[in-house]
This record gives structure tokens, sequence and C-alpha cells, in this order.
């Protein structure tokens, strides 16, 4: 009863506050023109660009045996003991295309976990991911690396764009939850002083792929 | 003068002659105006975007209720379940019957300035729950018994030494870690709370009304932790969060960031719709947000005030401000500091107790300037002023000098009045309230029909 009442009143309050109305602050800034600097390169290069400024770590791969050599190529150079993947889709084209190093049972054991994602934002060089994903919440978050597989097909150029082609992809089925995940974890929480692998992962790959 | 501004004169006096202080602070806004104009480049039409988004804010807010309400209908749908609270007591009630359904124990916390608002960890703390910061800089200010010095960077008033010094006492650190090495210490500290924990609480800096969801900035990663590995997720959040649609992140997102940090986008940008979906791998089983008025509608209720409910948090009306660069975040003894704290405050709290910080202000209008949502702050502090002058709560003689000074200055015949040192010596030495944190006002030695008339050869 206390909830729904508190409900009330605070609708009460908000009406009777609104029945004095505001006009619009900016009426001729209205439009749905984008605001943002426009292309001007393709899409793999500016994301590219954009990701890498940023401390993300790109790699151009033209198709998946090429993919799965350069991981085995990560893999040794990084010493990578235990890889965690849990996207059936992605380690079934991995295996087939020769690399089949996953050790790791599960994401809290692993030295790297290898996910896809939804879309790749080009503009702000970010990865847009979903709980949709068998990888859920957890895997790109708490895996020490983090290595995206993704292909050029899911490149979008701004974050408006990705947001609202999700919304289309899932209609009423929203995934739990959305993320837009902008290179490695950072802070500057002390003295401004940058330092990268707070929480998240200290390094981020994105391996995209040609198709 | 009633304590609150007592204590805030004092404090001020003091802050402001700590040149140590002064030091630090200087560092830290220094570092931000560097990256600031770097990350405003990603806009061609800057001026468009923040009109829009003031736009998009006065459009959440003038349809609040519907707003709200459709995303309660949204929300529910997947799962979720909506609480509302009209005071900072509701919604503590409400997470305790949480914690005590869910048998919690420990809950991990991502930053949020309305749990700083409602006391959060304070009323934890009396339950017997331990309540964990996981924001790096909310950490360091847990650890050390403060609370936030500025609503974006927490510990923006310590060195890195001070710090280490810190984790040194409190962690039994070594006591000259680096910021990298003190950075890993927290790592490691943390990531078992968040497995540990029953419950995570975050806050939430957009509620997207036509999906129904939430929305959470960050850089660090914790928010993400905070919503994924707890079996309960408790978003509590202001109802002024509103945005209308979910493509409006894609302008909000990157202004945020730019004038928040200096950042294109933050590291992390996360929209949560509810608990854990059928089919999904991972998440809450459970999934609350809780609604909170606290004062909101006192300035909703006033169209004029009504624009401070734009408020997206960035914290850039601190960092322009003279004020608060010299007094610091704490000397406020409020939740929400600088300019916009100032705004608020006596609203969400009494305007008798909160009042006195719209005059410390220069209404210099930096923070108008730099708002990314082009919130008339300077202005907004001057209502303030009128409204307590209003409501009566101006004292006796200031009133009396107020009218003194006003009956004086429309009248030609009494301005003519005796020279400029024996309007010095009135005002200065007979008003001397207004000299005592001020410079001395110096009039002219001739009026000005004196030097009119020179000037027109009469003289």
């Amino acid at each position: 009863m206390q909830i729904s009442s508190s409900k009330e009143n605070v609708l009460k309050k908000i009406r009777q506050a609104l029945a004095n109305p505001v006009p619009v602050p900016f009426s001729q800034s209205e439009g749905n023109t984008s605001v943002f600097q426009p292309s001007t390169k393709e899409l793999e290069i500016e994301f590219a660009e954009n990701f890498t400024g940023l401390l993300g770590k790109f790699s151009f791969c033209i198709n998946e045996k090429e993919l799965a050599q350069q991981l085995q190529q990560l893999a040794f150079a990084k010493k990578l003991k235990s890889i965690y993947c849990n996207e059936k889709d992605i380690k079934q084209k991995l295996v087939t295309a020769g690399f089949d190093n996953f050790t790791a049972t599960d994401v809290a054991a692993c030295d790297a976990s290898i996910t896809g994602c939804e879309l790749l934002v080009a503009r702000t060089g970010s990865l847009l991911m979903s709980s949709a994903q068998t990888s859920g919440r957890t895997v790109s978050v708490y895996a020490p690396i983090h290595i995206c597989v993704a292909y050029t097909s899911q490149l979008v150029y701004d974050i408006k764009e990705g947001l609202l082609h999700l919304k289309e992809k899932y209609a009423n089925k929203l995934p739990s939850l959305i993320t837009l995940a902008t290179g490695p974890s950072r802070t500057a929480d002390i003295e401004k002083t940058l330092v990268v692998g707070v929480h998240g992962p200290a390094e981020v790959y994105v391996f995209l792929v040609e198709g | 003068m009633t304590e609150t501004a007592e204590s805030f004169k004092a404090k001020s006096t003091i802050k402001s002659d700590d040149r140590e202080h002064r030091r630090k602070i200087n560092f830290n806004i220094n570092k931000y105006n560097a990256v600031v104009p770097v990350a405003k480049h990603q806009f061609s039409e800057l001026m468009v975007a923040r009109e829009r988004a003031k736009n998009a804010k006065w459009r959440a807010i003038e349809t609040l209720d519907q707003q709200l309400e459709e995303f309660e209908r949204q929300f529910t749908k997947r799962g979720g379940k909506v609480i509302w609270a009209e005071t900072a007591e509701q919604a503590l009630e409400a997470v305790e019957k949480i914690c005590k359904e869910k048998n919690c124990k420990t809950l991990v916390k991502s930053k949020s300035m309305v749990t700083e608002e409602i006391h959060l960890n304070q009323f934890l703390e009396k339950q017997g729950i331990e309540s964990v910061e996981t924001d790096l800089g909310e950490y360091i200010q847990q650890l050390d018994g403060e609370a936030p010095y500025h609503i974006v960077t927490p510990a923006m008033h310590k060195s890195k030494e001070d710090v280490a010094k810190l984790f040194a006492e409190k962690l039994g650190t070594p006591s000259d870690l680096t910021p990298e090495q003190l950075t890993l210490v927290a790592r490691v500290k943390l990531r078992e709370k968040f497995i540990q924990a029953e419950v995570g609480v975050t806050g939430a800096n957009f509620i997207i009304s036509d999906i129904g969801a939430i929305a959470i900035t960050e850089n660090e990663g914790n928010a993400r932790l905070s919503c994924a590995f707890p079996k309960t997720h408790i978003a509590i959040v202001g109802i002024e969060k509103v945005i209308p649609t979910l493509g409006d992140l894609g302008l909000f997102w990157p202004l945020l960031a730019t004038y928040g940090t200096g950042q294109k986008v933050t590291v992390y940008n996360t929209i949560v719709t509810g608990p854990r979906q059928e089919g999904e791998t991972d998440g809450p089983e459970d999934m609350y947000v809780i609604f909170l008025d606290n004062g909101r509608t006192n300035l909703l209720n006033n169209p004029k005030t009504r624009e401070a409910l734009y408020c997206i948090r960035c914290g850039a009306c601190l960092n322009a401000c003279p004020v608060y660069k010299n007094i610091g975040g704490h000397t406020y003894e409020t939740t929400y500091s600088g300019p916009i704290g100032s705004v608020i405050t006596p609203h969400l709290k009494e305007m008798d107790d909160y009042k006195h910080l719209s005059n410390a202000s220069s209404l210099c209008g930096n923070c108008t300037e730099v708002c990314p949502v082009r919130i008339n702050l300077h202005e907004l502090l001057l209502e303030n002023r009128h409204e307590a002058v209003e409501f009566g709560m101006a004292t006796y003689g200031e009133r009396i000098a107020w009218k003194a000074w006003k009956t004086g200055s429309l009248n030609r015949k009494m301005m003519n009045l005796g020279n400029g040192k024996l309007k010095n010596w009135m005002i200065n030495k007979v008003f001397s309230a207004w000299t005592a944190h001020r410079g001395k006002l110096n009039f002219s030695n001739k009026t000005f029909n004196e030097m009119w008339d020179e000037r027109n050869g009469k003289g």
C-alpha cells in the first residue's frame, strides 16, 4: 500500500507542477541532421584509427584462416595459457580454421577471453555488445585480456545508428544488457594519471575479418 | 545567520588561504581543461548539439509523469520492478527490505551521487551490511571516511602521495606505491567482492523511457561487474534523469563524456533493460529501479528553476567556477557542490539553510557558458537569491541597508549630497558587514552631476 501511494503522490506533484508549462528552449535547433564530424574514410580505416587511438589493438584478417593464424601468433607472443570462449559459432569457425587453443573452462580462470560483438562503431572506435550473445554480461569485462572477433559487415558509423539497429533487430525482445565498450578499462582517479586495466581488461584486441 | 552559513563562511576563509589545496585542484583542473577542447572536435555543430540536448531534456521533463509511467510499463514487462520513493527514508527502507529478503551481507556499489544524497553507506553499515564502493575514486574516499569532493572526480583533492599514504595506513601496503600499483591493489581487493556480494547497487545516468531501461556511464568496468555477478541489481535514480528515446543516447553519451572527462565517449556505456532474460547466460535474477523524488518536484514546481533538472552531472560547472576552485568541494557541506549544487540544494533541502550558497558567486556566468545542456546557472543563482528575499529570509539589517541604498540611489539630490569621502565612510564603516568579505567601495570624489556639468562647460 505504502509503495503505491508513494507513486500516486509523486505523480500528483509532477502533474501539479506541469500545469505551468515552459516553452521549448531552442526550436530553431530541432532536427535530425548529424551534429558530429562526417566520415571521410572507409569505415574499416575510421574504426581502426579511432580504436588504436584509445590503446586498442587492431588487426585486419582477409579470412578466417588468417584470423586463426594471427590468434595463434598472439597466444604465442603473449604466452596465453588458458583462453576462454563461450560463443559456439565463433569457436566452431576458429576450430575449422585451425585454432583450438581453448583450455579455460570459465572466465574466472582464463588469461584471455574471445567474444564476438553485435556491431562496431567506427566514429568512436567502439564495440557494441549485448547479453543476447552467449558470452553474456561477464566474459568481455572480467577477463584480463579481451579479444573480439568482428566482421566488416558489422561496421556502422555512429552510435545512434548502432543502437537503432539493435532496437530493430530485437524489436520487443531487447537483450537485458547492451554495452558500448571503447578501449581498455581505464581510470584517472589518482591525480588524473591514466591507468589501464582497473576492473575490466587492460588489453582489448579487435580482429576484423573481411566478410 | 544560520549555522550552515556560518560554517560555510568559516571553512571558505580557511580553504581559500590553503595554497597546497589550490595547487592540487589547479593541477587536476588544468589536465581536464587540456583534453576537453580535443573531445569537442568530434562535433561539427557543437552549439546545435547542446541546444538539441536541452530540447530533449525539456521534452522529457515537460512530460515527466508520462515518461516515468512509460518506463514502468516497458521495464516491468521484462520482469523488472519499480519502486517509487518520495523521500530518502522511503528509498532506504526499500533497499533495506530487499537486502533482508535476499539475506544480503555484502553489497557492491558503483559510483552514484544519489546514493550519497540519501547516505546509503551509513545506513547499510547500521544494518550490519558491508557496502563496498568499487569505483577507484569512491573506494579511496570510503577508505578515508570522506564524502566525494567532486561529482565526477571524487578524490580530486588528493595527491598520489596522499593516496599511497592512505592505502599504507588502511590496507598495509608499502607507502611509496605509484598510481599504477595502487590501482592494481584496488583491483585485486575488489574482485573478490564482486563475486561475494549478494546485491549490486548502481545509480543511472539516464532513464530511457521508450524502451524502459537505464544507462550507466563509466570508465573502469566496476558498474558492469556490479550488475553482472550479484543475484540482485538495485538501481537508485533521481526522477529527473529521463531522456525520451534510446536514440537520444547517441547525443548524450558523447556530450557527457566531452564535458565530464574530455573523452569522445567513456570506456563503458551500458544500457540495462531488466534482469537476466530467458535464454541468457548470466545476470541478476531480480532487478529493481528506485525512482527518487526527494525534493526534485520542488524544482519542477517553479517554471524558472525547472531547467536545473536538465543537469546531466558532468561536473563542467564545478571545474569552471572560480569559487569552487578556491574553496573546494567539501566546504559546501552538500552532496552536490559547485554552481549546480548551489542552485539545487536549497530546493532539495531547506532554502533557509542553503540560500547562502547562491551568494557565493561572482555571477561571472562561466558555469552557464560551459554547461553542455545550456542551463542558465548564474540566472538560477539570482532566482534563488530573489526567492530567499521574497520569502522574508533576509536579515533585518540587510533589508534596511538595501532599502536605504534604493532610496538613495533613486534620488539625484541625495546622490549629490556629500563628497566621495563621506560616501566611502558611510558604506565601508556604517555598513561594515559589506566589507567583511569584500573589497572596500571607492566612490568618485565628484558626483556624476558635477562631472557632467564640467564636461558640458557649465562648471
